[in-house]
């Protein structure tokens, strides 16, 4: 752990008072934080198994904890078969399901016994095995761990419940007005084949099978594609001979699977509002957006910021006008999801049907108005504060140290990321913002989707003009 | 600095023989505040957390919501925070924050950078001391609107939200206070007055009924000055009364249906246990984990991975200031019958009822409780909730250690006993939350 040093005059432009002095009453204007705020940077030890692992260490010895994270690039949704969505997560779900002998039950009943908590899941571009778990039971759990990764079973009787559990995840998605409006806004977007757009349907989980899971965990589970990290209170030196024990005999099958290029998005030609009907519901489920960018963009650090003004925290111009403002919404807000390819730009809430209008009015009014309108300084410093100052806040935690840096693992960068974080945010000008916003936010080619009770909005909706309205079905986006 | 002391046993297992503290200091200012300061110099990030003794249960009939819709009003501004600066302010210092109510308590809290801790020590400050210095009409009508919209948007609009609408009422008479709930009827929210918020403030907002927890990279010294300029000024208020009203027990087992826009049939059942901390609580919080936590507790085992009849189980002592209840809840795959999941959940506590679970199993949750202990006080926010939560419901901050002994002490014979005490045979509410016209799937009596 390092630290560093931050200068900053944080929050003295916004905060008017003068600092407090000796005992008085109470003072009607603010302190201003004094001196500038320390952030600890994880400095990783890193080191590479003969069989290709990365092995990154990070000694934070506050508790007897260890956290660790085994993250696999290319184990993730973007790279399974196109005819087969689902099949990244459901290999990743299986692993825990019976490994090097042990059948699902025990291999859970010998981890929960050591207190450990492990869990195998996959996002959009890799897979992670995340392990917590008291720093006395880490070599023990480890070992399962190891067994998780190298060498699953895939029992045919789990195969088959996970498949089942899925098909009945699937039955009730319709349930879910924000499951619906997530599906459709993937799909709307990007296209039903599209890796961001698909989304498993009823009959592509019936195709889910040992054969193809065993395949997939085979070409994408491998040590050269893998970084094994822990955090907590680990030392390298102690710790080298039980990874290496646990991990040095993980070798690739078979040929490796490519990481390829998700296909471009297709293009969107002008905003159409896409109404599906959920009858009786108390909200309508917003969302509008486009393709964003990729993670390797070289404006991270303005759209970032950007972002944050727009929809990324409370006092976003998104939550202030929809919630503070007007109160039709318990929040709103808005994210770019940066991926191996452009992943979505999206604004969302959730609004009381009979402002489901005006809302969408709103919605547009402020992403235009991040397009056409200058900032203030004074707004532009609070964000800029907020987004830098929260660093520390983001490595508070072993877990949250392990899960920054697997992220950062996934897109091929390091820990070094860290080092002129601070300084790439404030370097952030309101010239810099006008000209992201114009270039990366399109209202006029965004899709819109508004999941609830067509029969009270679907006149307004019609009538806020925001584009033409084509009414969906359901069974379009969650097929079961 | 190594500020939370754990003394390792020497042997590795069992992770139960750990102990636990978490090292502070408390002294309470003349006004009645009670403060307690906990160093960790860990990371350069402290948290400011305050807890105002009253929630939801101290609400009166035809007002419910009233203390979840204050909660958000007191982030509206104060006498010298105008509206929206409260925000601005701390986002501009890299804090968050953010509140919650619940039947007995409402908190508050921000977690920042250690340089910021002033800040929010000074807000916490204005709005206990000026409120209704800057109240205005205007702030109850935005988060009326907002409050209503967090109603839609975690109960009508979530499928089976309904339930923690149906379970007070059938949990408790009319008179008890937690006979609803801590969001309010819609009804309610429309009601609520202007003057509600200055009475409820003058009643409740004061310093003597309140403690503040500042956790992390503090010097305690500099924050006891700053907690004495900041806070000292505010005058104490009339004692607050607790509600003090006896554990009601449960007359009968009752059967309720409900109709939902939803795909899958599911039963809730409700034992009623004991207020929190009381003698049984540990037991019956493992009880609750044998039950459904882990992939070999009985009833996960059985109904989702043997007879694969169920998509989850669940379970949850919510243990309180006057009275607990233990909720077990299982969600069923499609058209299963909830007479069947019922039934297998009275066999299963019938069957720890007669015999003890084994060391093992016991082992296993304990071990698995602990941990998420040790890992919780990673966070300096979590750790300040739980100082503040010991301090209201053991009347002691420094109870941790305690806490955990309750865990470590447990016997098989233990988990036993409450299943027969608390559950077998026992009174309990039944609601079964059936798809629309499909009320035949529900649990029903002799069936």
């Amino acid at each position: 752990m390092k630290r560093t040093l931050l200068t900053l005059a944080a929050g003295a432009a916004l905060l008017g008072g003068a600092p407090a002095a000796g005992a008085q009453p109470f003072p009607t204007t603010p302190p201003r934080p004094t001196g500038a705020p320390r952030v600890d940077l994880p400095e990783p030890t890193r080191m590479r198994l003969p069989n290709g692992l990365t092995v990154m260490y990070v000694r934070q010895a506050e508790l007897p904890v260890v956290s660790a994270v085994l993250v696999t690039r290319g184990a993730g949704s973007s790279d399974e078969p196109a005819e087969m969505p689902g099949l990244a997560s459901f290999t990743a779900n299986m692993m825990d399901e019976g490994a090097a002998g042990r059948d699902a039950l025990q291999l859970a009943d010998a981890l929960d016994l050591l207190g450990a908590s492990l869990s195998t899941g996959s996002g959009t571009d890799a897979a992670q095995a995340n392990l917590y778990v008291l720093r006395e039971n880490f070599p023990a759990a480890l070992r399962l761990m190891a067994d998780v990764i190298i060498r699953p079973d895939f029992p045919e009787r789990e195969v088959n419940r996970l498949r089942d559990e899925r098909l009945t995840a699937l039955a009730r998605a319709k349930d879910e007005a924000t499951t619906i409006a997530n599906n459709a806004f993937a799909s709307l977007v990007y296209g039903a084949q599209h890796p961001y757009g698909r989304s498993p349907s009823a009959e592509s989980t019936r195709g889910l099978d040992r054969a193809r899971v065993q395949a997939f965990h085979a070409s994408r589970y491998r040590p050269e594609t893998s970084t094994l990290i822990l955090v907590g209170d680990v030392d390298p030196a102690a710790m080298q001979p039980l990874i290496a024990e646990a991990f040095g005999g993980w070798r690739g099958q078979g040929a490796a699977g490519s990481l390829g290029e998700p296909p471009a998005p297709p293009t969107i030609e002008r905003t159409v509002v896409y109404l599906i009907d959920k009858p009786g519901a108390a909200q309508s489920e917003i969302r509008i957006g486009h393709p964003g960018v990729p993670r390797s963009s070289p404006d991270y650090f303005p759209l970032l910021v950007m972002n944050t003004m727009l929809g990324g925290t409370f006092t976003s111009r998104l939550n202030t006008n929809l919630r503070e403002t007007h109160g039709w919404a318990y929040g709103a807000g808005s994210s770019f999801s940066m991926l191996r390819g452009a992943g979505p730009f999206s604004a969302r809430a959730g609004v009381q049907t009979n402002a489901t209008d005006s809302a969408l009015v709103e919605f547009f009014k402020e992403i235009n108005r991040m397009r056409t309108e200058a900032v203030t300084p004074q707004e532009l410093q609070k964000i800029k504060n907020y987004v830098a100052l929260r660093l520390p806040d983001q490595l508070e935690t072993t877990g949250d140290v392990s899960g920054q840096l697997a992220t950062l693992e996934t897109y091929g960068m390091d820990a070094s990321f860290f080092d002129d974080y601070v300084q790439r945010i404030m370097a952030v000008t309101a010239e810099d913002l006008s000209r992201v916003a114009n270039q990366y936010l399109r209202p006029d080619r965004a899709v819109v989707v508004v999941v609830g009770d067509r029969q009270v909005v679907e006149a307004a909706v019609r009538a806020a003009n925001v584009g033409p309205v084509e009414i969906r079905d359901v069974t379009e986006f969650v097929r079961e | 600095m190594k500020r939370l002391i754990l003394l390792l046993n020497l042997v590795a297992l069992p992770v139960a023989a750990q102990q636990v503290s978490i090292p502070h200091t408390t002294f309470t200012l003349p006004n009645g505040l009670r403060v307690i300061v906990a160093e960790d110099h860990s990371a350069p990030l402290a948290a400011v957390n305050v807890w105002y003794h009253v929630g939801s249960g101290y609400e009166r009939p035809g007002r419910t919501g009233f203390a979840h819709l204050f909660e958000h009003i007191m982030f509206e501004g104060s006498k010298n925070v105008p509206e929206g600066d409260f925000d601005n302010w701390l986002e501009a210092a890299g804090a968050s924050n953010n509140g919650s109510t619940n039947n007995d308590r409402t908190n508050y809290y921000e977690v920042m950078p250690s340089n910021a801790v002033e800040l929010a020590l000074w807000l916490e400050a204005d709005r206990m001391g000026g409120l209704l210095d800057a109240m205005n009409p205007g702030k109850l009508e935005g988060q009326r609107g907002v409050v209503k919209n967090e109603r839609r948007q975690s109960y009508e609009n979530q499928p089976y939200g309904l339930l923690w609408e149906a379970a007070p009422p059938l949990l408790y008479p009319a008179s008890h206070p937690y006979s609803w709930t801590t969001i309010g009827s819609m009804a309610d929210l429309d009601a609520a007055q202007l003057e509600d918020v200055n009475q409820f403030f003058r009643t409740y907002y004061a310093p003597n009924n309140a403690s503040i927890a500042i956790v992390g990279d503090v010097n305690p010294q500099q924050v006891r000055q700053w907690v004495e300029r900041y806070f000292g000024w505010i005058p104490r208020n009339n004692a607050v009364e607790r509600p003090q009203i006896a554990q009601p027990a449960l007359a009968a087992t009752t059967y309720t249906t409900r109709e939902d826009r939803v795909t899958l049939p599911e039963v809730t059942m409700f034992w009623r246990t004991g207020p929190r901390f009381s003698q049984d609580e540990a037991a019956i919080n493992a009880l609750a984990a044998i039950l459904t936590d882990g992939k070999s507790a009985r009833l996960y085992k059985r109904l989702v991975y043997d007879e694969q009849v169920a998509a989850f189980t669940l379970s949850g002592n919510d243990a309180q200031l006057l009275s607990g209840d233990l909720m077990v809840r299982i969600r069923a795959r499609p058209e299963v019958d909830l007479d069947r999941i019922e039934a297998a959940v009275d066999e299963e506590v019938a069957r720890l009822a007669a015999t003890p679970p084994s060391r093992e199993e016991l082992d296993r949750v304990v071990n698995g409780l602990l941990t998420g202990f040790v890992g919780q006080l990673e966070s300096v926010q979590n750790k300040a909730d739980r100082l503040n939560d010991y301090l209201y419901y053991a009347g002691n901050a420094g109870y941790a250690d305690q806490d955990l002994a309750r865990y470590r002490a447990l016997t098989p014979a233990d988990i036993q006993r409450v299943a027969r005490q608390y559950m077998a045979g026992r009174p309990h509410v039944i609601i079964s939350i059936v798809p629309q016209g499909k009320t035949e799937l529900a649990a029903q009596e002799n069936q």
